[in-house]
């Protein structure tokens, strides 16, 4: 297709500039809208919003999280969720966004490597509290159904004269958020992102993509792409943004949101395709570009999928419908997104054009490298770690790619990471690590096959442990997962694993 | 019971329903990913008037694991 002018808003300072530029200019407009509790759709303005944040951010300020304080956020999609991230961040605090679904276990050693006592959490995860008290020092946790009682206090106090959150001068280069991804040594690494950083990525974002209605991401806020892709773009295009509380309600929500555009990852819109199947199925078999938009709320005209590979045989479905699948590429460490095809320059099977202010090069190896102000600052307290990623002055993705035309196509991964098709980095050593804790595993990998996690142990010979044996001690494993870490395909095999010159497993080998 | 959720299941997977049995595994056997057994789940809950809580779906494995709970919470 053709290379077109990017679009062009004001740029995003900040996320306080973020907030104030919708604000003002649409005061009255919706920001965001959501099915509440009794059923009802809720919706709030955008200077509703501000309001919330900056009464938010004072109450947290009240309570002496100022300068830098680090402050934990665990919950499933929700506006509170949404008003807690901008009163830190925009308080020059900083944010460790959770992954909800992970065991509490894992989310209490992050808070430790985070250097973090403080949780922000929705009401799911109350039963856990006692244990975060248990196990983290000075542990102060701040239960999200009191949202309203934090903002009312801020409120209060603001009227009274506290001006501290309006008068604090932000550092844009400072870390606003500690996002933690799967790292190749099976430590997670806590990415360091700055206000610069995510504000750049949303101007960037932008200029590639016009929205022009309602948006709906039913992604998790503490993903990077669900957030400033799903939530933040919205916000900054000055449309709508439903938030999805719960990712098995997404066909109904799509009936009272309408979106304009989905933000989605690959296995959701395998999801759809089997939807749409049945569909036509019932229909007879007529499945018609019509019964398609119906069944998504009316309006939808693109779907902005990233996060994991996508086939390109969905783009090519979806556009038979009328819908405009656009793939894109992105990464944490990259605040996410490097690139991302347009509606009207695409080219099939690549991640599309790099965004403008983003510079993307291909080294020797064929690893894609990149420079631009959406690039992090580094991994927190990982010098070593941080400086191989930045070696030569850009930063490695450890993703294989190139340039065809002006277009990103990713070809593989240097690292061993996973993605899986929900777009989950799963780190294969992580879990081969707890498999080789067991004395009758000599040799363990783990890897992906058909869309699921298989795993192939090679036995302790002297153990001499049946098949039995390691099927429990699968299942002990991944009992302790979230699903998309649990492996799902065993083989046990004869022979040992075949190793190169450095005594290394050969993993390209594995099938 | 059994029988309307290996229909349904059948019916979303392609998956003729005399290869579905309460043994089969959600994943491996019938190929849904995570976010399918999100929404079917969604059918359910509104075919039989039920709510199903996230941390009770992490533990369908098999057609015999969501036969149970429904029979149970119908």
């Amino acid at each position: 297709m053709r290379a077109y002018p990017i679009y062009e808003l004001t740029q995003v300072e900040n996320l306080r500039h973020l907030i104030d530029l919708r604000a003002d200019d649409n005061p009255n407009g919706t920001a965001f809208f959501y099915t509440g509790d009794d059923g009802d759709v809720k919706t709030v303005t955008y200077s509703r919003f501000r309001d919330d944040v900056a009464a938010c951010a004072t109450y947290f300020m009240s309570q002496g999280y100022r300068e830098g304080a680090h402050i934990a956020l665990l919950g499933v999609n929700s506006y509170e969720w949404l008003v807690t991230f901008f009163a830190v961040c925009n308080s020059g605090n900083v944010i460790l966004p959770m992954d909800a679904r992970q065991p509490v276990e894992n989310t209490m050693k992050l808070l430790v490597s985070g250097d973090c006592t403080t949780l922000v959490y929705s009401r799911e995860f109350a039963p856990a509290i006692s244990a975060f008290a248990a196990n983290i020092p000075g542990f102060k946790g701040f239960p999200m159904t009191e949202a309203a009682s934090w903002i009312a206090e801020g409120e209060k106090l603001i009227e009274a004269g506290d001006h501290s959150f309006a008068e604090y001068e932000l550092d844009v280069d400072k870390m606003c958020a500690l996002v933690f991804t799967s790292g190749t040594t099976g430590v997670p690494k806590g990415v360091m992102l700055s206000q610069k950083n995510i504000a750049s990525n949303i101007n960037q974002a932008c200029g590639n993509y016009c929205l022009e209605g309602p948006g709906l991401s039913p992604l998790p806020m503490h993903h990077m792409f669900g957030l400033v892709v799903g939530h933040l773009m919205v916000f900054n295009y000055n449309k709508p943004c439903y938030i999805v509380t719960n990712m098995r309600n997404i066909m109904k929500d799509m009936q009272i949101a309408k979106p304009k555009c989905l933000f989605v990852v690959p296995m959701i819109i395998e999801t759809f395709a089997k939807q749409f199947r049945n569909l036509g199925k019932r229909a007879g078999g007529q499945l018609t570009p019509e019964m398609v938009k119906s069944v998504c709320g009316g309006n939808l005209s693109d779907i902005i999928c990233g996060g994991a590979p996508l086939m390109p045989m969905y783009v090519q479905m979806f556009r038979q419908f009328g819908i405009n699948l656009l793939n894109g590429y992105g990464i944490t460490e990259c605040s996410p997104v490097l690139a991302v095809n347009r509606v009207h320059d695409y080219l099939d099977g690549s991640v599309g054009p790099v965004l403008h202010g983003c510079e993307v090069r291909i080294d020797e190896d064929g690893e894609i490298l990149v420079r631009g102000d959406n690039v992090m600052l580094g991994y927190y307290k990982m010098e070593k770690e941080t400086e191989e990623a930045f070696k030569g002055g850009w930063f490695h993705t450890g993703d294989i790619g190139r340039i065809e035309d002006h277009y990103l196509i990713i070809t593989g991964r240097t690292k061993n990471l996973i993605i899986t098709s929900s777009g989950e980095n799963v780190s294969p050593e992580e879990l081969e690590d707890k498999l080789l804790a067991d004395p009758a595993v000599a040799e363990a990998i783990v890897y992906e096959k058909d869309n699921v996690l298989a795993v192939q142990i090679y036995p302790e010979p002297e153990a001499h442990a049946p098949e039995e044996y390691f099927k429990a001690l699968l299942d002990k494993v991944n009992k302790g997962e979230p699903v998309y870490r649990q492996m799902k395909k065993l083989i046990v095999r004869a022979e040992p694993f075949t190793r190169n010159s450095t005594g290394k497993i050969i993993r390209a080998l594995i099938k | 019971m059994l029988q309307e959720i290996i229909d349904e299941l059948s019916q979303y997977t392609d998956v003729p329903p005399e290869q579905i049995n309460e043994d089969s595994n959600l994943i491996d056997d019938l190929e849904l990913n995570s976010f399918d057994v999100l929404t079917i789940v969604a059918d359910f809950e509104d075919q039989y008037g039920i709510s199903i809580p996230d941390e009770q779906i992490m533990e369908f494995h098999t057609v015999r694991d969501v036969e149970e709970f429904l029979e149970k919470n119908k």
